[in-house]
């Protein structure tokens, strides 16, 4: 079966970017850092706005380097690596369903939409701890048989 | 379901790493397959066999419970 992935060689640079866009959310929440040149003078009407683009930037591209890190072909991408990937796929859609019950169901007021808004990365942070976890694992027992 | 894949490369004196070669997968994917975490689709089961010059029932046999 293929699937339809981004090319191999987009791979590295998407992880050097999630390490990037990673360290500048963690930034970016906990010390309110921004880069001057994403301000921005928002509309005096809107209800939800703030005058630097930063987090915006800075929490898209986290997400989109995780896509393209945990969807790029492999090296050696076969009918086996299909296979850990829906695996893996199915594993993460189940954990975070989970959560998204435990959240929905034990948080309440101000926590729930801050937790919810982190819990939009945990599907493909999953996705990617079993996969390359699993490939990890695999990689491991075939050097040592 | 079970599988003498192991013991077929072995009679032709090849390594996990030259079967996976041959037939254009990784070495993991042949190790899964001998060690029975992984079964191959018959595209690949049909390459196997054809690399390891047998049939594919020589290769693969179901299990009662298969």
């Amino acid at each position: 079966m293929k699937l339809l992935l981004f090319p191999h060689r987009l791979q590295k640079p998407a992880f050097l970017l999630c390490i990037v866009f990673l360290v500048l959310v963690i930034l970016s929440v906990e010390y309110n850092f921004e880069l001057p040149f994403l301000a921005h003078k928002a509309p005096s009407n809107a209800l939800l706005s703030n005058d630097n683009l930063s987090d915006e930037v800075f929490l898209t591209g986290f997400l989109v380097s995780l896509l393209v890190y945990g969807f790029s072909r492999e090296a050696d991408e076969d009918e086996y690596s299909v296979a850990l990937r829906f695996r893996a796929l199915l594993l993460a859609v189940l954990v975070h369903t989970i959560i998204s019950l435990g959240l929905i169901l034990f948080s309440y007021g101000w926590a729930f939409p801050v937790l919810a808004a982190s819990h939009l990365f945990t599907i493909l942070i999953l996705y990617l701890i079993f996969y390359k976890g699993q490939r990890l694992m695999n990689r491991f027992r075939a050097l040592r048989s | 379901m079970k599988n003498n894949v192991r013991e077929l490369r072995l009679q032709k004196g090849w390594s996990q790493t030259e079967l996976a070669a041959k037939t254009a997968v990784s070495r993991q994917s042949i190790h899964a397959i001998e060690t029975g975490k992984y079964v191959p689709t018959t595209v690949l089961a049909l390459k196997l066999a054809r690399v390891l010059d047998c049939v594919v029932e020589a290769l693969f046999t179901l299990e009662e419970g298969d």
